[in-house]
């Protein structure tokens, strides 16, 4: 078994051995009291406030001590004594008593109400002591719970300062957060709306002028009508209105707005006046000019800046405001129904371009038919369109407007002028194609050149071409 | 990259206390090596209030690494539990068992309190650093990760630069007594009552020119100083004096008049006076318990039983041996020179800069 040592002190200089052996001899030749041992050994009392209260028991012991010893006795006893020294002694003793005892007594009471004032007031002083010291006890004991209590309430409150400080910081932090979050989701639906505004107003836009188009053509039709009188006319008039709505339905159907359609493909109403101003020529002189399809007037405006008295008629709605706008007369109808309600031999000249490869074949033979009807003597009728002799625009032209029905070739048109009675019927070649689109020729290859030449002409030949026909 | 700031907790500081000293000076090294760092604490003591950072100003930075010196239960603990930081380091320099304060509620529910905080903040601390191997075993128990032990802080150079109290020096210098010395607050733990019978079989059978100094404060614990006294009292034991809260100049001259520094402790941390009783040259004779061993390492003697009579011959034999005397300091001077600030110092840098990057 491992014994543990006793004490550990390690040293080369020191025998801790020989140590140890002269501390137990010493140990035995000490002659320490084992009862004393154990009561030293006893567990420490440690007393509550009320018990460490009687510490002050010790002093109360000196005090009764000091109070049962206050009174000193001046008339001392005198023992007797053997012998006769001893009574000789004796008797002198008591002489002295005898002789001191008045000059003894006066001293003595003075000592002994001195002793009973110290008595008493130890007495005082050590009731005074205990309470105090018992006071103070309980002032300690206080003293520490409420120190204790402080330091704990020190504690609470630091604790919830910074529990606040955190929980204003997180709030703090959370409500930047949400409210960047709030504002960044507020500015996309914002920006939604704007666009679905946008979207709105554009359509509001749209059938805005869809509507007052309608209402526009129901108030023409209302204002160039009089009420009606006979069941034929109330027919008539039924008949017109119908038409025109069926004109106007067919566009809303296809949900096809032909007026920007063309606003956007025809060109400049400046450019449109440059390419038909060589037309004026055919009609100078004349009045009561008919203009059909007049579109946004610009052959109409081109007759009155050449004195020529004309007006217009249209299928569009807007095209007629477009008019109203420009100063220049324009009805809204079909060309062919208004050419039919005109006087006859009453017209200076008619002129109808980019419109007959709208119609049927029948509606052009009518039209021509009508236009010799209503035309004076030696007046020309001018139908322009595009040239199918062109194959480009079949490309680039006809097929881009869905509202072509088919094109109408120079010679079928002049034939039909022909058979009309039209007297001179010329067919007038416009809008050549850019000579860099052409196929170049090579020199000195005249059979070759012969055949690009005429492919050339048929892919990039004129675009466009009007028939002039007098009557 | 810019450095953490370094937040020293306490619960409490004071000038002059070991937990306190020792927090200055790693403050001192932090300086030193360019951090950014400042003290933290609930209790501050007057004159240090300067350099302290009143807890409830306090507010942490996530990137704040944090030195905690655990030493009591106090709020602190849950706080520094919870604290969203870099990273935490804890300074453990002991919790007296609760056992040792029966009778004593208010302290024993602090040493309670701290025992429990000490269980639950294992998880949360990344790297400790034990006063003493017998704490650091502790840690190691409650599975702390990373535990490393550091001697508290000493500057023995203050003491020895403190001129001791005249007053006392006169009363008790100059005659032939033997004087007992045990430094130390009046605690339970501390065993006074043992030093106390030690000293009383040494002064009634060796020696009757011999008395004691119990210097310490008893501050929340006067029932134990009561009990102390009476058991004086009561064993008619004569020479013991409680120096009650002494200056430092007072300390200085204890340690003067001292011929045997005598601890029979049974729980240390650490026990900074005995580097104190090393670098004044005052012999020790101490029980084997906790720390002590540690910080003793063969500076003085260490007894294993708390038998008296054995106890009172040591004091004889070590304030009446010469050879034996100055063998004892002579290996406490060795002992003392591996507690050298420099050296604690330099072991706390190494330590420690790695985990404050």
């Amino acid at each position: 078994m491992y014994d543990k040592p006793e004490i550990i002190f390690n040293s080369d200089k020191v025998d801790i051995k020989k140590i140890m052996e002269q501390i137990h001899e010493n140990m035995k030749s000490r002659g320490y009291d084992i009862e004393e041992m154990k009561k030293l050994s006893r567990p420490l009392q440690i007393k509550s406030a009320k018990q460490a209260h009687d510490a002050s028991a010790p002093i109360f012991g000196a005090v009764a001590g000091v109070s049962a010893t206050s009174n000193v006795q001046y008339w001392w006893p005198i023992p007797p004594q053997g012998g006769i020294k001893g009574k000789l002694r004796v008797f002198l003793n008591k002489v002295m008593r005898k002789l001191t005892y008045f000059y003894v007594k006066h001293v003595f009471d003075q000592q002994n109400i001195f002793n009973a004032n110290v008595s008493n007031s130890l007495s005082v002083l050590a009731n005074a002591y205990s309470e105090l010291k018992s006071e103070n006890t309980e002032l300690l004991m206080r003293m520490s719970a409420v120190s204790n209590e402080n330091a704990q309430l020190k504690n609470v409150v630091q604790k919830m300062n910074l529990e606040m400080k955190q929980i204003i910081e997180s709030y703090k932090h959370d409500l930047e957060i949400g409210i960047n979050e709030a504002l960044a989701g507020y500015e996309k639906k914002f920006a939604d709306l704007d666009n679905a505004y946008a979207q709105r107003q554009n359509r509001l836009d749209s059938l805005n002028t869809a509507v007052a188009a309608r209402l526009h053509r129901v108030e023409e039709m209302l204002l160039s009508k009089n009420i009606p009188q006979s069941g034929e006319a109330l027919m008539e008039t039924s008949a017109e209105l119908s038409a025109v709505g069926e004109a106007f339905d067919t566009n809303g159907k296809h949900d096809f707005d032909y007026f920007l359609f063309e606003s956007k493909f025809r060109g400049s109403k400046e450019e449109i006046k440059k390419r038909q101003a060589h037309y004026i020529e055919y009609f100078r002189g004349r009045q009561n000019v008919l203009d059909i399809g007049c579109g946004r007037g610009e052959f109409l405006e081109l007759l009155a800046e050449n004195g020529i008295k004309g007006r217009g008629v249209d299928i569009l709605p807007e095209n007629i405001r477009c008019c109203e706008e420009a100063g220049v007369e324009a009805v809204l109808g079909d060309g062919i129904k208004y050419l039919r309600s005109c006087e006859d031999n009453s017209l200076g000249g008619i002129f109808c371009a980019q419109v007959i490869e709208h119609i049927s074949t029948e509606q052009l033979v009518e039209l021509v038919r009508l236009a010799y009807k209503k035309l004076e003597k030696g007046a020309c009728l001018v139908l322009e369109t595009l040239n199918p002799k062109c194959l480009m625009i079949y490309a680039e032209c006809f097929y881009l407007d869905p509202s072509h029905t088919k094109p109408v070739h120079p010679e079928a048109v002049k034939f039909i002028a022909e058979c009309e009675n039209f007297v001179e019927n010329e067919l007038i070649y416009m809008t050549p194609s850019d000579e860099k689109v052409r196929i170049p020729l090579i020199p000195q290859h005249e059979e070759f050149d012969n055949a690009i030449n005429t492919l050339n002409n048929l892919i990039y030949g004129n675009r466009e071409y009007a028939l002039v026909a007098r009557k | 990259m810019k450095k953490s700031r370094i937040i020293q907790l306490t619960p409490c500081i004071t000038f002059g206390d070991a937990v306190s000293n020792d927090v200055f000076a790693m403050a001192d090294v932090l300086s030193s090596h360019g951090f950014e760092n400042y003290i933290v604490s609930i209790g501050i003591g007057e004159k240090i209030k300067d350099r302290v950072v009143p807890f409830h100003k306090f507010t942490p930075k996530p990137t704040d690494i944090f030195i905690f010196h655990m030493s009591i239960g106090s709020e602190m603990s849950r706080y520094v539990m919870d604290a969203k930081v870099k990273r935490k380091i804890m300074v453990y320099h002991n919790i007296t068992p609760e056992e040792f304060y029966e009778g004593f509620p208010h302290v024993q529910g602090a040493c309670r309190a701290g025992r429990e905080e000490l269980k639950m903040l294992a998880p949360h601390i990344d790297f400790s650093l034990a006063d003493s191997d017998y704490n650091r075993e502790e840690l190691d128990e409650l599975r702390y990760q990373n535990t490393a032990t550091l001697p508290i802080v000493f500057d023995k150079s203050e003491y020895l630069n403190t001129k001791p109290s005249k007053k006392l020096l006169e009363l008790y210098g100059d005659d032939d007594y033997t004087n007992i010395l045990f430094v130390g607050r009046i605690a339970p733990n501390k065993k006074q009552e043992d030093v106390i019978q030690s000293f009383h079989l040494y002064n009634k059978y060796i020696n009757p020119k011999s008395r004691l100094f119990l210097v310490g404060s008893s501050n929340a614990l006067e029932a134990y100083k009561q009990a102390l006294e009476d058991y004086i009292s009561v064993n008619a034991i004569k020479n013991v004096y409680f120096s009650g809260h002494v200056s430092f100049p007072d300390i200085i001259a204890y340690y003067t008049l001292a011929d045997v520094f005598l601890c029979e402790s049974e729980h240390e941390g650490f026990c900074v006076p005995l580097l104190e009783a090393m670098t004044f040259d005052i012999p020790i004779i101490a029980y084997n318990s906790t720390a002590i061993p540690y910080t003793l390492g063969n500076g003085g003697i260490i007894f294993n039983e708390k038998d008296h009579r054995l106890v009172a011959e040591l004091i004889n034999l070590v304030a009446s041996d010469e050879n034996l005397r100055s063998e004892i300091i002579s290996k406490q001077r060795e002992r003392l020179a591996f507690f050298n600030i420099e050296n604690t110092k330099k072991t706390f840098a190494e330590l420690t800069l790695p985990w404050l990057d």
